[in-house]
């Protein structure tokens, strides 16, 4: 299983259509036969970016927040996007191997609610902002 | 501590009436997380404004997030305090731009930054961003407040003011059609190759003159082929071109779709439907970027982006092994799908409005308007052959038009309501029966014209009015509860 995460100061890059860098990680069985750090170009348009994995032959990319659009490209092209993700990348990376990513420490703020239902990478549905957003100030929190 | 004499360098203005007041807010909570019941007032100051604000201790935790700030992000201010400030703001400037990180390293203000943040449903929302330095009595840096503006609101006034409803000939108002919108800049600046699918008529060749247009090649050639339309060797030939003695009748030189393409863009239409054979010669062509022209052993670096096309749901066909799936991943890099014309009934106006200028203009004829009675029926219709089905009735109702506007009478009968259709289909053989149709047509017509004003539609049939009663019920034709008359 190839794997990248997008990586930022030892932390998951805040934003995917902008992250800088990459770690490249090549898993098999227990044992990651490649680690390496990618540069992606500032410059580069979100399509590069896309078009970049896919010649890595990615099939896993972990990242931040990432728009709905690249989101959309992703998933097309056939790799499995663990979106909306943030912490460091060594437990980022422990935590995705062990089947434990999924877990409320590696949430980014605003994705506490409805987290399975819409948003964060989850399929955000037909919702459009300014609707049905997960959180509405003013109201009670659950 | 919320004593201390602090000093608050370089606050950018904000549209705010006492920015005393909000200074003093931004201290007051830096420095006590908004826990002094003795802040309330200047607190709620800060919650009254519009622009989101939050600050930042010095390794880069949130310490105050304001109301504003969580309606723009959608994040709650228990959600956001402690968090990095990145993974809270999530903006296109946090690794490369912060405008935070540069006032808290120069200690000057950055004002009226413009970037995007996303949103947790992924949306970008457009803005702009203002920061300074807090800083104790002496000099010591605190941490850093910014300011943000939301400004979908005048992005979108700005792209109607610049017809973001259009993108080259394309002309879309519905969110789908936005959405390939938002695509097309960046699928332009890249040299990416590009699937693009839809229902036939939908306009796919017209994106891909978009795509190309819209980037560095529009300079260059666009070249489309039709790949449906040509049987293999000749296809072969079309796209590599062949020299002189490759086969019967190759009596010179020829340069290929490929190569005339040059550093433009070559369309390539109908990708499904070429054979297993030249799947494998396009495969190479992806792969490889070269090109060997039929009877050359010379290879030829290809230049030219591809944009593909087609009609059929390419994945399925991979399938069901019709169609090959490593040529499949090669040209599915990026895919942008056109909805059909049915599923965005709101662009027919638009369409209408462009069509009706554009062949008008092309026929010299002065019709560029048209009965509001069939933007209902247009609407309805569910237009099988998509845009360009409507562009060939516009084109058709222009000629037959006798006025300045298109009028119910112009639409094909298909168009028109269910009833109407009944009427025109006839079920008789007999000579009778045919001009009973034909004459119930007519009546039918006329009524529809005179929005069923039964003495309006005599006068123009040109029988008297109790004739026309008495031809109604004989025929049978069916008449709308209101009619002209209420």
């Amino acid at each position: 299983m190839r794997i990248a995460l997008t990586v930022w100061n030892g932390r998951i890059a805040p934003v995917f259509d902008v992250a800088g860098t990459v770690r490249l990680v090549e898993q098999h069985g227990d044992n990651i036969t490649e680690d390496q750090l990618v540069s992606f170009s500032h410059n580069n348009g979100m399509i590069s970016r896309v078009a970049a994995l896919l010649e890595q032959r990615i099939d896993v990319l972990v990242c931040g927040a990432v728009s709905r659009p690249v989101h959309r490209m992703l998933a097309d092209s056939g790799i499995k996007v663990h979106s909306f993700v943030s912490g460091d990348t060594e437990e980022v990376l422990e935590a995705l191997l062990t089947g434990s990513l999924e877990e409320k420490p590696f949430w980014m703020p605003g994705c506490g609610m409805g987290r399975n239902r819409q948003g964060c990478g989850r399929g955000a549905g037909n919702s459009r902002r300014g609707r049905n957003r997960g959180f509405r100030p003013g109201k009670k929190e659950v | 501590m919320s004593g201390r004499n602090l000093s608050l360098l370089g606050l950018p203005n904000l549209v705010f009436p006492d920015y005393q007041n909000l200074y003093r807010s931004i201290y007051a909570i830096l420095l006590t997380g908004g826990r002094e019941e003795s802040m309330d007032s200047t607190k709620a100051i800060l919650e009254s404004i519009s622009d989101g604000v939050f600050t930042v201790d010095s390794n880069w935790k949130i310490t105050s997030f304001n109301r504003a700030a969580e309606e723009i992000t959608g994040i709650s201010r228990r959600e956001a305090i402690g968090r990095e400030c990145s993974e809270v703001f999530r903006s296109s400037m946090c690794e490369a731009a912060c405008a935070l990180r540069e006032s808290m390293s120069t200690g000057k203000q950055v004002r009226c930054r413009a970037g995007y943040i996303v949103d947790s449903e992924g949306v970008r929302i457009p803005v702009s961003v203002s920061t300074a330095v807090l800083r104790d009595e002496n000099g010591k840096v605190l941490g850093g407040a910014e300011t943000f503006r939301d400004l979908s609101e005048i992005e979108n006034l700005q792209n109607q003011l610049q017809g973001r409803y259009r993108v080259g000939d394309l002309v879309s108002r519905s969110s789908a059609m936005q959405k390939v919108f938002t695509l097309i800049p960046a699928v332009a600046s890249s040299p990416t190759t590009v699937l693009i699918q839809g229902e036939t008529g939908t306009g796919k060749e017209v994106l891909a003159r978009a795509i190309h247009s819209c980037g560095s090649r529009k300079d260059e050639p666009f070249i489309a082929v039709n790949c449906g339309a040509l049987p293999d060797a000749l296809l072969e030939s079309e796209l590599f071109g062949y020299r002189r003695g490759a086969f019967t009748g190759a009596t010179g030189n020829r340069e290929g779709k490929f190569l005339a393409a040059g550093a433009g863009t070559i369309f390539l239409d109908e990708i499904a439907d070429v054979s297993s054979a030249m799947q494998v010669k396009l495969l190479r062509v992806l792969q490889e970027k070269i090109v060997t022209p039929l009877g050359s052993n010379e290879t030829i670096p290809l230049n030219a982006r591809i944009i593909c096309a087609t009609n059929r749901d390419l994945a399925s066909l991979v399938q069901s092994g019709e169609f090959r799936q490593d040529l499949f991943y090669r040209i599915n890099v990026v895919r942008l799908e056109i909805p059909p014309l049915r599923e965005r009934p709101e662009d027919i106006p638009q369409l209408l409005d462009v069509l009706l200028e554009k062949h008008s203009f092309a026929q010299g004829v002065d019709v560029k308007k048209y009965d509001a009675q069939i933007l209902p029926l247009l609407m309805g219709y569910s237009w099988p052959g998509n845009v360009r089905e409507l562009e060939n009735f516009v084109e058709r109702a222009i000629v037959l038009s006798t006025g300045h506007k298109i009028s119910i009478r112009d639409l094909p009968v298909e168009i028109l309501p269910r009833r109407n259709k009944s009427l025109s289909v006839s079920t008789t053989t007999t000579m009778r029966g045919a001009k009973a149709d034909t004459e119930r047509q007519m009546i039918f017509a006329a009524l529809e014209n005179n929005r069923f004003n039964r003495t309006a539609a005599a006068l123009e049939l040109g029988i008297h009015k109790t004739t026309l009663y008495r031809r109604i019920k004989a025929l049978g034709i069916p008449l709308p509860e209101s009619d002209g008359r209420s």
